[in-house]
């Protein structure tokens, strides 16, 4: 039973089309990796997933939801996706245990001496306990990184989806964000992450999809897909980003 | 004139109270229309960053609300108040439990004092709105929360510390522009300096007594307002550092 | 709709009288606006602050104070200017204060290198201001300039109270001949205040798209 299941989903803004009839399943506890060049439609399919964007066409559906369907509870199917933006999006006038307890009680009615346990714990996990009372502009961009993650598991979510999480950040401070994220991966999440990481999409992934000009090219146990990739474009861009 | 000043007429009673009820009067009515088209403007501002194609018409009236309330002058405004509206039995009736305190042109002034401003408050606001990035509204939604529900706790904070400056500027030149209400009849600091300027021929001294009075409000307020702004943006963006209103600078 | 029909030659020659005195006020607050500016941006103290006080004095009083004070304390000192004259004059220097600013702000916008290349082909400083700052500074700041334009002229019914018998005086006159038609009659103000500014607004807009393009 998939978690996530789109089909036929189409996008356009006017005449540009940008997802072009995609098909793809994730099921429970997957890892899945979402690669290609930019403008191939990677980040707008996350982004249609917790229906940040609207769909031109096609179904999708989400923890047996529509999250396109005038009838869904679209801040109930929310809370259970975590979204993970490139640029953090946390809340520059609130503290770092703010920002993590606001939807926990905004929206589940969370105490807030429970909700700042709950905040301390996450914090602990991704290893920034001490930034509990700061400023988000007191972190560096990794812990700011790290936060939003926290922000964003806060809701208890049954998926979480990542959006060139590690790409805003200096080189020094990827590796604490991905190692997080690995962290996460090991426990069972559901996951969708859209990165240029190979690294991370080799060692951790399941599955890796191959996107271009709006369509699923390719998808493929990550091995698979490294050592031989089966379409043409899917080794171009192989070819491009370890540049050899 | 100036060897033969007499300010004995605003220093003494009864020129000193009469100014010193005037000068209560217009700082009530510049608190109560600051925070009166403080409420509107913000509700008016809310409408007009609705996306919803619903509330497309709501759209279109209050961006009318605005653009109406800007082009007409404040003393248009203020007579249409008080000899059209509240010439009507309808109104006196409706304003009738409050004029144990406050005159029927009280209100009037009140009234049209603060639509007026609400009308620049509202175009301050939603330049605030706009200028916060559009992550936060989206960040504050993948987290579950609605479009209201965001707005107040995630994207209006940081507005109004955006818009703070250039709103402040509104509260001053809103308690700048109380004193067109002495036109319509309301006692304040004007309408009394003309009361004393008639009595005694005494223009100078009534009115740079007025004028001080004036600049004495403004500075305070502005001073205050400063203090308000930097503790706004230092939470929200640390590093930038805004201008503190003058007494002035109204758009 | 009679009552304004009947009174419409009455009021509308008060739109004339406005005309005239918005015309004058704008053209005398554009020249005070630029000098003062300009001096507000000179390096020398002695040539700043003169202007800074100008500035900070006039904008920290209310306009309706100003004119009341133009009228009197200026007729006390021996300068007998008529109604008419007092309002010009009050409109047109409070205006230029609003307006210096704005020409200050317009001239920090210039970049320093156009200081800097002007300055060393030799031209003096009054002429690389005038010629080389200004005009780059002006296309800056011309919708803040239209916008002040734009309140000076809401600003012109306030010379009402000193005597003035421009458009909203006569309107409020026939609104007390009539004593029974506040609504059209100030109705018919609003909506001409309104139709003039609004349209003003509107046509700066256009102009800005155009030689944005």
């Amino acid at each position: 039973m998939p978690i996530i299941e789109f089909t036929g989903v189409r996008k356009s803004y006017g005449d540009l089309a940008v997802l072009n009839g995609i098909d793809l399943s994730v099921t429970e506890g997957e890892v899945v990796v979402l690669l290609g060049p930019s403008g191939s439609g990677k980040s707008t399919l996350l982004r249609c997933i917790n229906a940040l964007e609207d769909v031109s066409g096609g179904t999708i559906v989400v923890n047996g939801r529509d999250p396109h369907d005038r009838a869904t509870n679209l801040n109930e199917l929310r809370s259970g996706v975590g979204f993970v933006f490139q640029h953090f999006n946390l809340y520059p006038h609130m503290t770092v245990a703010q920002n993590i307890m606001l939807a926990p009680v905004r929206v589940k009615k969370l105490p807030k001496d429970a909700a700042r346990r709950r905040a301390m714990a996450l914090l602990e996990r991704v290893g920034i306990p001490e930034k509990a009372d700061s400023l988000p502009t007191q972190l560096s961009g990794g812990q700011q990184q790290r936060v939003a993650i926290a922000r964003a598991l806060a809701m208890d979510p049954a998926i979480m989806l990542f959006d060139e999480p590690t790409s805003a950040l200096d080189p020094e401070m990827i590796q604490e964000v991905l190692e997080v994220m690995v962290d996460l991966a090991g426990s069972g999440m559901t996951m969708v992450v859209v990165t240029h990481e190979m690294g991370f999409a080799r060692k951790v992934a399941d599955r890796v999809v191959f996107m271009d000009a709006g369509r699923v090219v390719e998808s493929a146990a990550p091995d698979d897909f490294f050592a031989s990739p089966s379409t043409e474009r899917a080794q171009e861009f192989l070819r491009r980003v370890t540049h050899i | 004139m100036f060897n033969d000043l007499s300010w004995s007429v605003v220093l003494d009673d009864p020129g000193r109270s009469f100014l010193l009820h005037g000068a209560w009067v217009s700082l009530q009515l510049a608190v109560l229309a600051i925070i009166g088209s403080t409420v509107v403007g913000t509700l008016v501002a809310l409408g007009r960053v609705s996306t919803a194609p619903a509330l497309a018409p709501l759209r279109w009236l209050l961006s009318a609300y605005v653009e109406f309330f800007r082009n007409v002058p404040l003393l248009v405004q203020l007579v249409f108040w008080s000899f059209g509206m509240f010439s009507l039995d309808l109104v006196r009736a409706a304003a009738a439990p409050l004029n144990p305190v406050y005159s029927n042109q009280f209100l009037a002034g009140l009234l049209g004092l603060t639509i007026y401003t609400s009308a620049y408050v509202a175009e301050a606001l939603r330049s605030g709105i706009q200028s916060v990035p559009r992550g936060q509204l989206e960040a504050a939604r993948a987290g579950g929360l609605g479009y209201w529900a965001a707005m107040r706790a995630v994207v209006l904070p940081q507005a109004f510390a955006l818009a703070f400056p250039a709103i402040g500027n509104q509260y001053i030149s809103a308690t700048k522009n109380t004193s067109v209400v002495m036109a319509i009849g309301v006692t304040d600091v004007v309408f009394q300096a003309q009361q004393i300027e008639s009595a005694t021929f005494a223009a100078f001294e009534a009115y740079t007594a007025a004028l001080v009075i004036f600049v004495v409000i403004c500075l305070a307020e502005s001073a205050l307002l400063a203090l308000v702004v930097r503790g706004m943006l230092t939470r929200v963006r640390p590093g930038v550092r805004t201008a503190a209103p003058t007494p002035a600078l109204e758009s | 709709m009679g009552a304004i029909t009947d009174n419409l030659p009455f009021m509308l020659a008060g739109l004339w009288e406005t005309a005239k005195l918005a015309v004058l006020a704008i053209v005398l607050s554009a020249v005070l606006g630029v000098l003062v500016g300009a001096m507000r941006s000179a390096r020398s103290r002695l040539v700043r602050w003169p202007a800074i006080g100008y500035i900070q004095l006039i904008r920290s009083a209310p306009l309706i104070v100003f004119i009341l004070y133009c009228y009197f304390v200026l007729s006390d000192l021996g300068f007998d200017l008529t109604p008419f004259w007092a309002g010009v004059v009050a409109l047109g220097v409070f205006t230029s204060a609003y307006l210096a600013e704005i020409v200050h702000a317009g001239i920090a916008s210039v970049p320093r290198g156009q200081w800097e290349a002007a300055r060393a082909c030799g031209l003096s400083q009054a002429i690389t201001m005038r010629d080389v700052v200004l005009p780059q500074a002006l296309r800056r700041m011309a919708p803040a300039l239209v916008s002040e334009f734009i309140k000076l002229i809401k600003d012109t019914s306030l010379v009402s109270i000193i005597g003035v018998f421009e458009f909203f005086h006569r309107v409020e006159v026939t609104n007390s001949r009539l004593l029974t038609e506040p609504f059209a009659v100030l109705g018919f103000a609003a909506v001409c205040y309104f139709v003039l500014n609004y349209g003003l607004s509107r046509f700066a807009r256009r102009l800005e798209l155009r030689l944005d393009a």
